[in-house]
């Protein structure tokens, strides 16, 4: 693992990974990231993993920028070494319900078309994979999963949708993701989960971190609903 | 209590803001400028920011059903208690039935009210902040603005009475230009020489566009790089430059992560000091070291501790 830092803002420092793919990039943030974490510092005050960087973002009033490049150096070698226990990678699979027959306002005729295949092609593409959270962000508990087959990675739409519902599935180029609540967006939608995302009250309150990995299964409207049923009675 | 009968275009509850849940998504959020919401706070006693209220522009209207302690800081710049024009820097002591009106935002676009103790207001991730775009914080928990007829509970330290004064040292900025200091950092060095020199020696203007989650800047367009970038975590105020080369500087509630390239971030006390800048403010960009950053703010920070200091004695 080699990691580049530079200087993001006067109270943060953000780690580039310099590996050779997406993935091992991915791999060295989440590492870098956990054993920070298992070093409880107490002058970080937000720690932002993405696809290949890591934002650290500090107390000023407690340290400075050489201490923090110092710890995270050596928290860089901690990562390098495997010394930290990598409880992402060896996580099991966060398997997914997806109910590809709704919302009846979806984008699967418009992936089907743009990648010349069928519909259920693309169902059956887009649950092959296995997924990796790379990033969270745009909204509360949103995760940018990838990499979809290529054969149907498909643009953002030209004018976003005003609303797209809360549990969404949606792809756009080669990323996927859940819509966790409600929002305007622009990436097109194969379907809906029934599993709540994200909510304030839980502990947890967000399903994922990055370094996750996410199947998805094709579900019918009824067991949706059902499923849908049982996850608001548990809220 | 304290009851809106005019909450205005945009009040929200705010505190320090949402902090160490960036990694899932959730917005800082907080006071858009920081500095003049700690005044706030310091006039009424509280030893840091405690809930409090961010008014955008005046026209705002609040009567108390008990005495209390309350400061007024930031845009405010004609303040009327039952008809009665007082200073706006210094605290002011409220009886039951007492009428507050923000009748003019001179001094800037955001006002900050603190009440002695703080508002009771519940927390959300450990802040009762408002951010709309997360539905988090807030009276209801749930991001909503502040309505005519809300009610903003007293918390049980509310009754304390203090009477502090700003410092005369202390001086409102109503600049029409800012000189905002960059700290350089980011993707910097992807840009050239061309590019940076085109950034540093021009002259941009606050466009209306802004929001609470970004200053987005009008004027002559920079060359922007070519290079996208993986989506990579924000800091406030990190100066992007989008494709169409005008630079956006991104706030309070800016989302979490993004894939522009940045060429820094501006130095927090002149973030404060832009989110009082309406449409029309012109502003350049200096560029700064980190330790020429650090030497600014030690030196803020020390001056900050004795006026706090002396105000305290002067004032009791």
């Amino acid at each position: 693992m080699s990691f580049n830092i530079q200087i993001a803002s006067e109270n943060a420092l953000i780690v580039y990974s310099q590996s050779y793919s997406l993935l091992q990039n991915n791999q060295a943030i989440t590492a870098l990231s956990e054993a920070l974490l298992a070093q409880q510092i107490n002058e970080i005050l937000e720690l932002i993993p993405a696809y290949q960087s890591l934002l650290v973002v500090f107390d000023l009033t407690q340290t400075d920028h050489y201490q923090m490049q110092q710890r995270i150096k050596l928290c860089g070698q901690i990562a390098s070494q495997g010394n930290h226990k990598l409880t992402n990678d060896e996580n099991k699979v966060i398997a997914l319900p997806v109910c590809y027959e709704l919302p009846q306002d979806n984008d699967l005729a418009r992936i089907a078309m743009h990648n010349e295949i069928s519909v259920n092609d693309v169902i059956t593409l887009h649950c092959d994979v296995t997924y990796r959270v790379f990033s969270l962000g745009f909204a509360p508990g949103f995760a940018f999963m990838g990499e979809t087959d290529p054969k149907i990675a498909t643009p953002r739409l030209d004018s976003p949708r005003k609303v797209v519902p809360k549990g969404a599935v949606a792809i756009a180029d080669r990323q996927t993701a859940i819509y966790p609540n409600e929002s305007p967006g622009g990436w097109n939608i194969l379907g809906l989960c029934p599993i709540s995302l994200f909510d304030p009250n839980k502990q947890p309150a967000c399903l994922f971190t990055v370094g996750d990995l996410v199947k998805f299964s094709p579900i019918d409207s009824q067991q949706y609903h059902s499923l849908l049923r049982e996850n608001e009675g548990t809220m | 209590m304290l009851t809106f009968i005019r909450a205005g275009v945009l009040s929200l509850v705010v505190d320090k803001g949402r902090q160490g849940f960036q990694n899932i998504g959730v917005t800082q959020g907080g006071p858009m400028d920081q500095s003049s919401c700690l005044w706030a706070n310091w006039l009424v006693g509280n030893q840091t920011i405690l809930a409090s209220v961010e008014i955008l522009a005046s026209d705002v209207v609040f009567t108390t059903s008990q005495p209390c302690t309350i400061a007024l800081t930031g845009g405010v710049s004609v303040l009327k208690i039952n008809q009665h024009t007082m200073n706006v820097r210094q605290s002011h002591r409220l009886r039951a039935g007492d009428k507050v009106c923000i009748a003019e935002n001179r001094f800037g676009l955001r006002s900050y009210l603190a009440i002695a103790g703080g508002f009771n207001v519940q927390q959300v991730f450990g802040s009762c902040t408002t951010v709309t775009r997360d539905g988090l914080g807030g009276l209801d928990g749930k991001g909503t603005k502040l309505a005519d007829g809300d009610q903003l509970p007293f918390s049980n330290h509310s009754l304390a009475s203090v009477n502090r004064t700003i410092p005369k040292e202390v001086s409102e900025k109503t600049s029409t230009h800012l000189s905002l200091r960059v700290i350089k950092g980011y993707q910097i060095d992807d840009f050239s020489a061309v590019q940076l020199q085109q950034l540093f020696s021009r002259t941009f203007t606050v466009s209306a566009q802004s929001s609470r989650m970004a200053v987005r800047l009008e004027g002559d367009a920079i060359i922007a790089p070519s290079r996208s970038l993986y989506s990579e975590g924000i800091t406030r105020g990190a100066v992007q430059i989008p494709p169409q080369g005008l630079p956006i500087i991104m706030l309070n509630d800016r989302q979490t992560v993004g894939g522009y390239p940045k060429i820094g971030s501006i130095l927090s006390l002149d973030c404060d000091a832009l989110a009082q800048s309406a449409a029309g403010v012109t502003v350049s960009f200096e560029p700064i070291d980190i330790q020429d950053a650090h030497n600014i703010l030690s030196l803020h920070h020390a001056r900050l501790k004795r006026w706090f200091e002396e105000g305290k004695e002067h004032n009791g």
